[in-house]
């Protein structure tokens, strides 16, 4: 039951501290999105910086498909912010943030590769899947 | 303590067009020099245009922002312990000091805005989650009605890029009644 899920704010820390993070990886030194399947983790580019985001925190991924007017494609990245969580959750899954935080809710990125945003969109849809699956089986032996 | 700093591989990183730039950094008592790997552009800034500097670790090793009477670079490609150096060198002859600054790394969304410096900081636990230039944006969307949403759009989204670019981000702020964010 899914409204019995309590988040554990420890169980969706994409990285401890800054040694955690992959080293001398080749998307991130050229700027690129990098999906990291064993921390559980997408970072994205921002203004020179990969930003980390726990897999929880990505809502939904909306990619929407070049067409020959726009001659790119978008993939949007939307983040979980408290009026989606509490719809879905009854509780205050989200107190532990201050009453006055400002919530990143999406990121957009563009490309005129199509087949790549593609991949990156599939990526972390499956990512979504896997860590479902792990909570799931988690659970399943707590029971 | 040696008078000259020179790094090789340092990269000059684009923000409006999010390139980087390969090339060499020179530092002397009298100034700060960068000149890429074809040889083809070499900047330079004078011991009195410099006004400021910080070390940040990003994807590729750490970076140096450089704060200057022109705006701000932003250097790519330095390693951890080469902050010592450069902090000792600031110091010495620029008489400005270095921040080492700390980075959002567990992967949360929410956090505070601080506009600083001519950018906008997001920052998650006090530490840096990510900044952007004020100069980048092409345009600001702040809605109070109903969403109380801020939309950032950026300059080039517009461009044909193969590789993926920042296009648009959005902020939510649940509890805003009164919030003034100016470019």
């Amino acid at each position: 039951d899914e409204s019995e899920t309590r988040l554990d704010i420890k169980q969706f820390t994409a990285y401890s501290g800054i040694n955690a993070m992959p080293q001398n990886n080749s998307a991130l030194k050229s700027q690129r999105i990098y999906i990291d399947n064993k921390a559980f983790a997408v970072m994205l580019p921002v203004y020179g910086q990969s930003v980390p985001f726990h897999i929880t925190m990505v809502k939904n991924i909306a990619n929407i498909s070049k067409t020959d007017m726009t001659g790119f494609g978008t993939l949007r990245i939307n983040f979980l912010t408290p009026g989606a969580v509490l719809k879905k959750d009854t509780g205050d899954n989200f107190s532990f943030a201050h009453a006055e935080a400002a919530w990143l809710k999406e990121l957009s990125y563009r490309s005129t590769d199509q087949s790549y945003l593609d991949n990156v969109s599939a990526q972390i849809k499956a990512l979504q899947k896997q860590y479902k699956q792990r909570l799931a089986s988690k659970k399943e032996k707590e029971d | 303590m040696s008078e000259k700093i020179t790094l090789h591989n340092i990269c000059l990183h684009d923000d409006v067009a999010n390139k980087l730039y390969t090339g060499t950094i020179k530092i002397v008592p009298s100034g700060l020099a960068w000149r890429s790997a074809d040889k083809n552009e070499i900047l330079t800034w004078d011991k009195p245009l410099i006004t400021g500097a910080s070390f940040r670790k990003v994807g590729n090793g750490h970076e140096l922002r450089l704060l200057t009477t022109d705006g701000f670079h932003n250097f790519d490609g330095f390693k951890e312990e080469d902050y010592s150096k450069l902090k000792a060198h600031f110091k010495t002859h620029f008489d400005l000091d270095i921040e080492n600054v700390p980075i959002a790394t567990k992967g949360f969304n929410w956090g505070d805005l601080v506009i600083k410096d001519k950018f906008i900081k997001f920052k998650v636990d006090n530490k840096s989650c990510f900044d952007v230039p004020a100069s980048a944006i092409s345009q600001v969307t702040l809605e109070k009605s109903k969403k109380q949403e801020l939309t950032l759009e950026f300059k080039g989204s517009d461009v044909k890029h193969k590789d993926e670019f920042l296009a648009e981000m959005r902020f939510f702020y649940p509890r805003a009644e009164e919030e003034d964010v100016k470019e």
